[in-house]
């Protein structure tokens, strides 16, 4: 009996870390590829060690107002891959056909401090993503001069939205 | 002084003749170890190690997330496996560094994962995942002090994770606070299932003791602050749900050990019960809850003194001396503002110190010095 339960606890850690990845391989499958727009959010210190911490460039659709500091019910309006427009819903909106879930995103909302050049004082939608360090220099220069950016993410079927690539060549494929 | 000047000495003062001198120093040569040349050989391994792990860390991201999940899986398997063997044969040190490995490469491991697949949140999901996954293990497998201090780590250290990041306030939140109190209560529990491996029992035993002692003394301050009662309530309920883990561990220690019978009730039900009045009974911040507290606080360290007394742990009998001498200094300095009398609760203090000092010595002088 003891050997039994022995045997079990030792397979425990196999088993799950097992299960893990194949929980997120599935998570995968049927995922959509989307390329957003991305610029940065404090161009003189974009990293926190190998993370880019940067600002999703949406167009933003939607009343901002229905936000809480926990985040906000938010659409991609697709089709994909054009990753430009979202969309701030309150409930379940039926024309929402490619919802986002905040939480398991790793989304942070902020709102700026001054308005902009329409009066607005807009939501920040800030993400990161963890680079290499070879290449996190690079896209910090790229966010900090101002030039395009762009995201590849990839979002599930439950509304994840994982980043996969970042380069000023993204932008090119949803060029109208 | 080495070996050889004190067997010189010896000899001069007609204590042990050469025959004897030269049968002791053969018998230490016999012992001795090349511990400087263990220390060079450990400090190549060390180099040999960090020198591989860097050149592989500098090539990481040029390695398929396949190989990487891939190799980390077998690593895993393998130690399993070890640990698994080396149990059968009895090479202790093997088994429970291999089974420490394996509990590093399970937090490894969901690392990993979260940075293969961008996975984002608070570190408690993976800690306790890492605690699901590889806590049993370590209860069940583990034979060493070591292993035990790694299981209460990690089991600590997840959940007040946990506990921290949950709101205070929801019925929910509460419980899981409650979880995080319970757990040096429910190492004394698991130590008392797991008596015959007397060393992880004992490991397990004195760092939830430490804990516990550690955290009933410093919950103390709360008697210097005001809790409102809806505060006290709230902590009253985080102490309900860890009350069952505290009546476990009273229970499992009264009938399996390794506690003496007579001492789990001063070693655990008190500092549960001292701890749960100083946040949970509302009180202001005046002398008198102050007053309270200490006396609280020396019923708590006088308990563990007497325990230690009876057994002759002097290590605990001095610690829980000092904890009592430390809260007498801090008395004096908070019921007594005034010069005048904050020198007379010095000497009276001072006087008492001295006092206890002399019948420390008295005490354990039937044990043996």
């Amino acid at each position: 009996m003891r050997q039994r339960v022995l045997a079990f606890v030792l397979l425990l850690p196999i088993l799950g870390l097992t299960a893990h990845i194949g929980w997120r391989v599935a998570e995968g499958a049927g995922a959509t590829d989307w390329t957003i727009p991305i610029t940065g959010i404090d161009p003189r210190d974009p990293l926190r060690g190998n993370y880019l911490i940067f600002r999703y460039a949406w167009t933003v659709e939607g009343d901002p107002a229905t936000c809480d500091e926990d985040g906000c019910e938010i659409c991609l309006v697709g089709p994909p891959p054009d990753g430009l427009r979202l969309r701030i819903v309150t409930g379940s909106d039926p024309a929402c056909k490619y919802p986002v879930d905040w939480a398991a995103s790793g989304l942070r909302l902020s709102f700026m401090a001054e308005s902009d050049e329409n009066g607005g004082q807009g939501p920040i939608f800030s993400g990161r993503f963890f680079l290499p360090e070879a290449e996190a220099a690079d896209a910090a220069a790229a966010l900090g001069s101002g030039q395009p950016v762009g995201a590849r993410v990839r979002r599930t079927r439950n509304g994840r939205l994982l980043v996969r690539k970042l380069g000023p060549e993204n932008l090119t494929e949803t060029a109208p | 002084m080495s070996l050889a000047d004190r067997l010189s000495d010896w000899q001069t003062a007609g204590l042990i003749d050469a025959a004897t001198a030269a049968r002791i120093a053969a018998h230490e040569d016999a012992r001795s170890r090349p511990v400087v040349l263990w220390a060079v050989i450990a400090l190549g391994c060390l180099a040999l190690a960090l020198g591989i792990v860097s050149l592989v860390a500098s090539q990481w991201f040029a390695i398929p997330d396949g190989v990487k999940l891939g190799g980390h899986m077998l690593l895993t398997i393998g130690t399993a496996a070890t640990v698994w063997r080396t149990r059968t044969h009895e090479a202790l040190w093997w088994a429970e560094g291999a089974l420490f490995l394996l509990a590093t490469l399970v937090l490894t491991g969901l690392a990993l994962h979260a940075q293969i697949y961008q996975l984002t949140g608070d570190i408690w999901r993976l800690l306790m995942a890492a605690l699901l996954l590889a806590g049993p293990a370590l209860a069940i497998a583990g034979q060493t002090r070591l292993t035990a201090y790694a299981l209460i780590g990690l089991a600590m250290w997840a959940t007040i994770s946990w506990a921290s990041a949950v709101d205070g306030g929801g019925s929910g939140h509460l419980l899981v606070q409650g979880l995080a109190i319970a757990v040096p209560w429910l190492a004394l529990a698991l130590a008392a299932f797991v008596r015959d491996r007397s060393a992880f029992a004992s490991g397990l035993t004195e760092a939830a003791a430490v804990v516990i002692l550690v955290s009933a003394s410093l919950i103390h301050i709360a008697w210097a602050d005001p809790v409102t009662g809806a505060d006290a309530a709230d902590m009253a309920v985080r102490f309900a749900v860890a009350l069952p883990a505290a009546a476990l561990a009273i229970r499992a220690q009264r009938t399996h050990g390794p506690l003496p019978r007579q001492f789990a009730l001063p070693l655990i039900a008190i500092p549960f019960l001292a701890a749960a009045l100083a946040v949970a009974l509302p009180h202001g911040n005046g002398p008198l809850p102050r007053f309270v507290g200490a006396l609280i606080y020396a019923a708590m360290w006088g308990g563990v003194g007497w325990v230690a007394a009876q057994r002759g742990w002097r290590t605990l009998f001095g610690i829980a001396i000092g904890a009592l001498a430390l809260r007498l200094f801090i008395i004096y300095f908070e019921l007594f503002g005034t010069l005048a009398t904050t020198g007379f609760g010095l000497v009276m203090a001072g006087a008492l110190l001295i006092g206890i000092a002399l019948a420390w010595r008295r005490i354990f002088k039937r044990f043996g010095s």
